[in-house]
């Protein structure tokens, strides 16, 4: 995919976002929907010269995405993945810390070391001061409930 | 001045709470019932509203000495929104186990139940009531300068221009406690909601920019009490508490009442009017309530109960408290919260159709 | 009145001073700095947990210790805000706009240095107006109404077209965008619930907080961590770092109209209540970047961008005492656990407390005015480990941000649902930034959309009502003048720009 068209696509979004405010705002009563229709319908004729003018750019320019930069984009989001299950599975004490140890290891390329260290330093910030001093309830995890 | 002893014993707390976690300076020694194996754990205690709020506040005063008194480490989870409803149903979807408490306030619950509102706990069925921290019936109150002296001119204003009212949103207790009050009073009303609390809606009054605003008693009285607003009606049987402020001022239900004063001068349906307003009154008075989760043990529910309640007529907890708490038995409390529920729905027709108005 | 005043503020003074008293507010203010840290975390939950140890208390430890926690937290969000783009609370979101590019081009230390100059500055000036205002303060509040709100946030609104260059219809998009997320939620007038599909996690809408965090924090380490750079300040070592302290804290001095500007708007803000310190800290960014002559390095490290925003910030925590003394009416989150605080120990806000317990209040001030002070020096103080951070590998550091991040999206309001949004918006906010979408005006669109609809609705309601008459309100029309002299001073520098050019 080209530059230009992961760029239509995002306004491509935005554009389909802001079309079903309009419709679900049909749903509300007149007073409710006063606002959100006022706002998305101008927005919506914006967005829509925004698309015209990103597909005209996708067929003015023609570069193709550099590879690399999308393997390191596709490796984030996958990290985003882990970090999200890490943390809803294992709980905010044990999966932040999870996750660092596995990043730092295995994407930053990090020696054991360094990554045991950061990822030890970083519960003890958790502990000493979120559980231990302002007694915050931290998200536990799913998986010890199922356990 | 701090004296010297009092400044060490401070300071002897801060390190203990920073060395050993909050609450070791209170716990002391474990007295009382250990309430089925309680002791030693630590329980989470749900508070419905954003730190600082009254639940909140509340909760904080009576918690290092339930802690005391169950042997058990109390952590107060704040989970606001959804109006109380967020906290509600994560109270009642908790194991009950006795490790997760809270307190929901019945009013504001009982009407979302009932007209549907996603997902809301019904605290008469979805919950185990464990005793009333506190209760307080609204009064309509006015702004000084408002020209309005007392319930009477504000009913004859009403006769020429509705009156209007400042809330903060509509299906609040507030919202719930005006309609119902002004059905029964048959005056008409306007609602403007859109205030950032209760505090900014008196000020609208305060201000002369609405006339009248219906809020809990104890949350305005440092208003009334410094002259800016003044009590017109109390939303009640019978007088509402012992203060100055409400010397001489119109109570809405009762015999002598004005909701049946109006309606017998309007030849109104009499019988109807009683029960509204009773429902009315039953609705808002039902309070604040402590609870756990449906089907929690029996015996571990009486002991909760019973501890919660020592623990609001402690003589430490009153003394620390600077207004009425108003707490109640789990007995006393359930049958308030079944009688306000059976009640509730009489007053849904003119809720309806006060939101139908401001819908339009 | 005046003789009440000074005799209450040098009681309060010597009262704050004497030993052991001091204690209080400095540990309050290190317990503050330290929980401040942590991105989600704010003074208001510190002083909320406080509350159960201080029952005990008499009521002028409590002051004494209250003053220190509200004071304490405010600068240190800004730290993260500049070194990793990690906002602590919601004001320091608007640090970060120039208060990171400073970090990213070496000059953390000056950036900090500024930051906590102008902090605990406009702490002062927002302390000392307070005090001023303690015979005018019921008039003060009482002159804000909804027409006067919805003004001030539309004022706030129209800064959007000053801080966005070029691209301005897809700075009115990501507006537009704002506001369309800003009414998402239960609707206060109707009761009906908009655009939350059956979820009751957004009946009360999006939190800001895990959505600035995902738009900024999430999408510039992400977009650091993509795009290969070495480290935040692309130097290696602490020795390539320029700027100073020094440099930080003469910028304040020399941009003084600016900071007194700043502070000003930041107490006028904090003085109504329910307007808060992020609004304060966009709209005086607004008026630094409309008031230059010079606009083009904002956004890409001006440190302009740091002295409004800090200044207004730190100055709000004195305006917003003014409603809490006054009515007890919080003006801010922190404001609203103060007045629980404060009436647990039977000190009641309002006019009894401002009569009778006069030197009480002032122990209040002086101790936020200390803490204020303490804070930004122990900021400065640090700034040394502080900046090396900026030197560190992005590879390492990139992970800890977001996990700070997730951190932060949690602790906001404890819904781990809030950490989906913080990362779907950290995705969002890399596109954009990929993309050259301004996210700017997305943010501040949704800090106002929802007060403006409100506001607009009720003043629109007391006006056919015949409750409120417009032109009888002498504030609200210097509010008009002042959006439409915002909505035309780029129009009319453009064309004076355009006659001077024939001319040279």
């Amino acid at each position: 995919m080209t530059r230009a068209a992961e760029g239509a696509l995002l306004t491509l979004v935005f554009t389909t976002s802001t079309a079903l405010v309009v419709v679900m705002s049909l749903d509300l009563s007149p007073v409710a929907r006063r606002a959100p229709l006022l706002v998305a319908l101008p927005t919506l004729a914006l967005l829509a010269f925004e698309l015209l003018a990103d597909v005209s750019r996708i067929r003015a320019r023609s570069v193709i995405e550099e590879h690399s930069l999308r393997v390191r984009e596709r490796a984030l989001i996958l990290w985003a993945g882990v970090l999200l299950a890490s943390s809803a599975l294992l709980g905010m004490l044990v999966g932040l810390p999870a996750f660092l140890l596995l990043y730092l290891r295995y994407r930053s390329a990090e020696r054991w070391t360094v990554a045991l260290a950061v990822a030890a330093g970083f519960w003890t910030l958790l502990y000493g001061v979120l559980v231990l001093v302002l007694r915050l309830p931290l998200y536990a995890g799913r998986l010890w409930s199922w356990l | 001045m701090v004296s010297r002893r009092q400044a060490l014993s401070a300071l002897s707390a801060w390190a203990g709470a920073a060395a050993l976690g909050c609450g070791e300076a209170w716990r002391g020694s474990t007295t009382g019932p250990t309430c089925g194996g309680l002791a030693g754990r630590r329980i989470r205690w749900i508070v419905p509203n954003a730190p600082g709020g009254g639940y909140d506040a509340e909760s904080r005063l009576i918690e290092p000495f339930l802690e005391q008194r169950l042997g058990a480490e109390i952590a107060i989870d704040n989970v606001p929104g959804a109006g109380g409803i967020l906290g509600a149903r994560a109270i009642a979807a908790a194991v009950p186990d006795g490790l997760t408490l809270g307190v929901v306030g019945v009013p504001g619950l009982l009407v979302a139940a009932l007209s549907r509102a996603a997902g809301a706990p019904n605290p008469a069925s979805d919950l185990t009531i464990l005793g009333r921290i506190s209760r307080s019936y609204h009064v309509w109150a006015t702004g000084r300068n408002s020209g309005l002296e007392t319930l009477d001119d504000a009913l004859a204003a009403a006769e020429v221009r509705p009156l209007v009212f400042a809330i903060n949103e509509v299906g609040s207790a507030s919202f719930v406690s005006i309609t119902a009050a002004a059905s029964v009073l048959d005056v008409h009303v306007e609602i403007v909601a859109g205030f950032g609390g209760t505090r900014a809606a008196s000020l609208a009054a305060v201000r002369g920019d609405v006339d009248l605003v219906g809020f809990n008693f104890d949350t305005i009285v440092d208003l009334i009490d410094a002259g800016e607003l003044r009590p017109l009606l109390q939303v009640s049987l019978s007088r509402i508490a012992p203060h100055q402020s409400l010397d001489g001022v119109a109570i809405l239900g009762g015999e002598d009442g004005w909701a049946l004063r109006r309606t017998r001068a309007r030849g109104r349906d009499i019988d109807q009017t009683r029960r509204h307003t009773q429902a009315l009154v039953d609705v808002m008075g039902a309070g604040r309530v402590a609870v756990g989760p449906a089907r929690l043990d029996t015996g571990l529910s009486a002991c909760l109960s019973r501890t919660l309640h020592e623990t609001l007529t402690d003589a430490r907890v009153l003394a620390a408290s600077s207004r009425t708490l108003d707490a109640a038995s789990a007995r006393v409390a359930q049958d308030d919260v079944q009688r306000a529920a059976a009640e509730a729905p009489l007053l849904l027709p003119d809720l309806e159709a006060a939101m139908r108005r401001v819908r339009q | 009145m005046l003789e009440a005043t000074v005799h209450g503020a040098l009681e309060g003074l010597w009262l704050v001073l004497a030993w052991p008293n001091i204690l209080y507010p400095v540990l309050g203010t290190l317990l503050a700095m330290l929980v401040a840290f942590v991105p989600g975390i704010s003074g208001a939950t510190v002083m909320a947990l406080m509350i159960p140890f201080t029952l005990a208390w008499e009521p002028l430890p409590v002051m004494l210790t209250f003053g220190g926690l509200v004071g304490g937290a405010t600068f240190m969000g800004s730290i993260t805000a500049i070194l990793f783009n990690v906002p602590g609370s919601g004001p320091s979101a608007a640090t970060l706009i120039d208060g990171h590019p400073l970090a990213q081009q070496g000059q953390a230390r000056t950036a900090i240095g500024c930051a906590a100059m102008a902090s605990a500055g406009g702490s002062t000036i927002g302390i000392l107006i307070l005090v001023l205002l303690i015979p005018l303060m019921r008039q003060a509040i009482m002159a804000f109404g909804p027409p006067e709100l919805l003004m001030l946030m539309i004022w706030g609104l129209t800064t959007i077209a000053v801080v966005t260059r070029g691209a301005v219809a897809r700075a009115l998009i990501a507006a537009g965008l704002g506001l369309l997320l800003a009414f998402i939620g239960q609707d206060a007038r109707t009761g009906e619930l908009r655009f939350t599909f059956g979820w009751l996690y957004l009946w009360d809408g999006l939190g800001l907080i895990p959505v600035v965090l995902g738009l900024f924090s999430i999408a510039e380490m992400a977009d650091l961590s993509v795009s290969g750079r070495l480290t935040i300040s692309g130097k290696s070592r602490v020795e390539q770092l320029s700027g100073s302290v020094r440099e930080g804290v003469r910028s304040v001095f020399t941009h003084l109209g600016l900071f007194v500007r700043s502070a000003l708007i930041g107490t006028a803000v904090g003085i109504i209540p329910g307007v808060g310190g992020t609004v304060a800290s966009f709209l005086a960014y607004g008026q630094a970047v409309q008031t230059s002559s010079d606009r083009d390095r904002f956004g890409k490290g001006d440190i302009r961008g740091v002295i409004a925003p800090e200044a207004a910030h730190d100055a709000k925590d004195g305006g917003s005492l003014v409603p809490v003394l006054a009515f007890g009416i919080p003006g801010s989150e922190a404001t609203a656990v103060l007045m629980a605080a404060l009436v647990l120990h039977g000190l009641v806000p309002g006019r009894a407390l401002m009569t009778d317990q006069l030197p009480l209040v002032f122990v209040l001030i002086w101790s936020l005015f200390l803490s204020n002070w303490i804070t930004s020096i122990l900021g400065v103080a640090l700034v040394g480990p502080l900046a090396r951070l900026t030197t560190l590998r992005v590879q390492v550091l990139a992970p800890i941000v977001f996990a700070l991040a997730v951190l932060g999206a949690f602790a906001y309001e404890q819904r781990f649902e809030d950490v989906g949004v913080a990362l779907a918006f950290g995705i969002i906010g890399y596109l954009m930034k990929k993309h050259a979408w301004p996210r700017i005006p997305l943010v501040v669109a949704l800090l106002l959309g929802g007060g403006i609809e409100l506001n607009l609705r009720i003043t629109a309601q007391l006006h056919a009502l015949g409750r409120v008459d417009l032109w009888a309100r002498p504030l609200l029309l210097v509010l008009v003048l002042l959006v439409l002299v915002n909505l035309a001073l780029p129009w009319l520098r453009a064309n004076s720009a355009a006659r001077q050019e024939p001319a040279s």
